[in-house]
């Protein structure tokens, strides 16, 4: 599903953000990626989004190597993605049920198709009643899940997550890891999650990559207590 | 796809509102350099006319020589025959004036000097007889009116061509300093919109890296950009051609005061006139905001908007 090759990335001000990173993650994994403040995981999700593109090194997504997508092909390949950040990245002066439809318009999705699947989308995240809600009348765990619906959508086949966490209180950052943990297990969405938040880690017991000073330090490898 | 067009133009018209002042500021510029490029057009095209209408009264007047006009036993048709036996004479556009006659006309393009000449009386006969000719073929103007001088009668033959010179100088200047002034303004007007249209860029810069995040192709980006520069530039096109048209009727019925030949009737223009306003508006709308997100689009970053 996921492969980095000997991956370096220098930013232009000369920061080495990633040095010589191998990993590979499988269809249906879920991956946490753990490392302190500045150790390239952000980095790392940037080059999987096509933010930011390596210095060498190679990296393929389901079978596409990135280096190959031409600036026309990125839109396209981004669609086969879900992205959810820290920040919620919502538009303010949009409805739950716009911002959601929002993802979907992009992709040229007609008014019908969108009527019937946002719905569908925010019950399974729980805010059918939040859906005529601007924004900032939700709460940070709320407008999370607002982010993921808007992730969901469009039926990825990989989710990355930046931190999703980082902005709510640890109830309801339970809840959206285990909502993500949900997606994972029912659907096989691939999901990479960064976060620093070690007490979610130990519960919920996945796959752990930990990224320091951009190189891979340790990597619990397959899950192999998955159900424990 | 259509469902996405509506909404993509619904969302432009939405930016063009909430920034109505720069968008306010970006139509009065806009106008002001189509009402200028406009007047220079049509005082261009009014120009050209007055000269072909020079030409389409195609004539020359023929003076006889005081020694043929003088005496009262030369015979009009002689020499109203040797005028259209010249080559290119068109024997059809041959018409006598007498000097009585022509006389009376040179009267009327006086006013108030009239009684003056008056006083001359009949020794004001300082007219000889003459012909109005007319040609076949005007591209051998010059050779002809050099055959008509060449005949014995023949004293002078009075073209309109000094007039049509003139008035081709006259035009190549507007037309000259018209482009520049226009060059000028699009480059002002270019500036403005593009500088209100990345103002609702900045405005919409969360938008449009979620736009990125989510997989928008750049031309659904970039559709409520250009809508609301082709909204500012129909607006701007629309408004400065109802200013032309109407300044150009006032100005068009003093003119025909001042000149015979009258002005370009606004009426077979009309058509060109609007859609050429609307096209120029439309165009600099679209390039203004084509230009100003062109970059922003390039770069395939801005997805996580740091
Ligand atoms: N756009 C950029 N330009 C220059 N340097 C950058 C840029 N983005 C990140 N860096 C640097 O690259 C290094 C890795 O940054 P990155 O954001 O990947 O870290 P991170 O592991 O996500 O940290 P955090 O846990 O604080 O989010 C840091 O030293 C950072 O300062
Ligand atoms: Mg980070």
């Amino acid at each position: 599903m996921i492969e980095f090759r000997n991956v370096y990335k220098t930013y232009d001000n000369g920061t080495k953000a990633l040095r010589d990173l191998n990993l590979r993650v499988n269809e249906g994994e879920f991956v946490f990626i753990v490392g302190s403040s500045g150790a390239g995981k952000s980095t790392l999700l940037k080059i999987l989004m096509h933010e930011e593109t390596p210095n060498s090194g190679e990296v393929i997504v389901n079978n596409t190597r990135l280096s190959t997508l031409s600036h026309k092909d990125i839109p396209y390949y981004r669609r086969t993605l879900g992205m959810v950040f820290q920040d919620f990245r919502l538009i303010p002066n949009m409805s739950v049920f716009d911002n959601v439809a929002f993802a979907m318009r992009v992709t040229g999705a007609s008014t019908k198709a969108i009527r019937k699947k946002v719905p569908y989308v925010l019950a399974h995240v729980g805010l059918t009643d939040k859906s005529h809600c601007l924004p900032n009348e939700l709460s940070g765990g709320e407008q999370q899940r607002v982010g993921l619906a808007r992730a969901l959508i469009n039926n990825p086949a990989l989710i990355i997550a930046d931190e999703p966490t980082g902005n709510v209180d640890p109830r309801m950052s339970f809840e959206i890891v285990d909502m993500l943990n949900q997606i994972n297990r029912n659907n096989g969405t691939t999901i990479l999650m960064v976060t620093h938040e070690h007490a979610l880690v130990r519960k919920f017991r996945r796959r752990i990559v930990e990224i320091q000073n951009g190189e891979l330090v340790a990597d619990s490898g397959p899950e192999v207590d998955y159900y424990v | 796809m259509f469902n996405n067009f509506k909404y993509l133009v619904r969302e432009g018209l939405r930016n063009a509102w909430s920034n109505r002042l720069m968008t306010l500021a970006s139509v009065g510029v806009l106008v002001c350099c189509l009402v200028l490029m406009g007047s220079a057009v049509l005082v261009s095209v009014n120009i050209s006319h007055a000269m072909t209408w020079l030409k389409g009264e195609n004539v020359v007047m023929v003076f006889l020589k005081d020694a043929v006009s003088g005496s009262d036993s030369y015979s009009v048709d002689d020499v109203a025959n040797q005028i259209k036996s010249v080559d290119n004479v068109d024997p059809n556009n041959v018409e006598f004036v007498p000097k009585e006659e022509g006389f009376n006309a040179l009267m009327s393009r006086f006013d108030k000097g009239l009684e003056i000449i008056d006083a001359l009386g009949d020794t004001a006969n300082i007219l000889p007889d003459a012909f109005r000719v007319g040609f076949k073929d005007q591209s051998r103007y010059d050779a002809t009116v050099e055959q008509l001088k060449n005949l014995d009668v023949v004293y002078t033959v009075r073209e309109n061509r000094e007039y049509a010179k003139r008035l081709e100088g006259i035009r190549k200047t507007v037309t000259v300093v018209g482009v520049w002034i226009v060059g000028l303004l699009l480059v002002v007007s270019l500036f403005i919109i593009t500088n209100t249209v990345k103002l609702t860029m900045y405005v919409r810069k969360l938008e449009i890296s979620i736009m990125k995040s989510v997989g928008a192709t750049d031309w659904f980006i970039r559709m409520p950009f250009l809508v609301e520069g082709v909204t500012i530039g129909l607006a701007a096109g629309i408004i400065s051609f109802a200013l032309v048209a109407y300044i150009y009727s006032s100005a068009a019925s003093a003119i025909s005061q001042v000149m015979s030949a009258g002005a370009y009737p606004l009426s077979a223009i009309i058509l060109q006139l609007l859609l050429a306003f609307l096209g120029c508006g439309i165009a600099s709308g679209a390039m203004g905001s084509l230009v100003s997100i062109g970059k922003y689009l390039k770069d395939d970053g801005g997805v996580s908007g740091e």
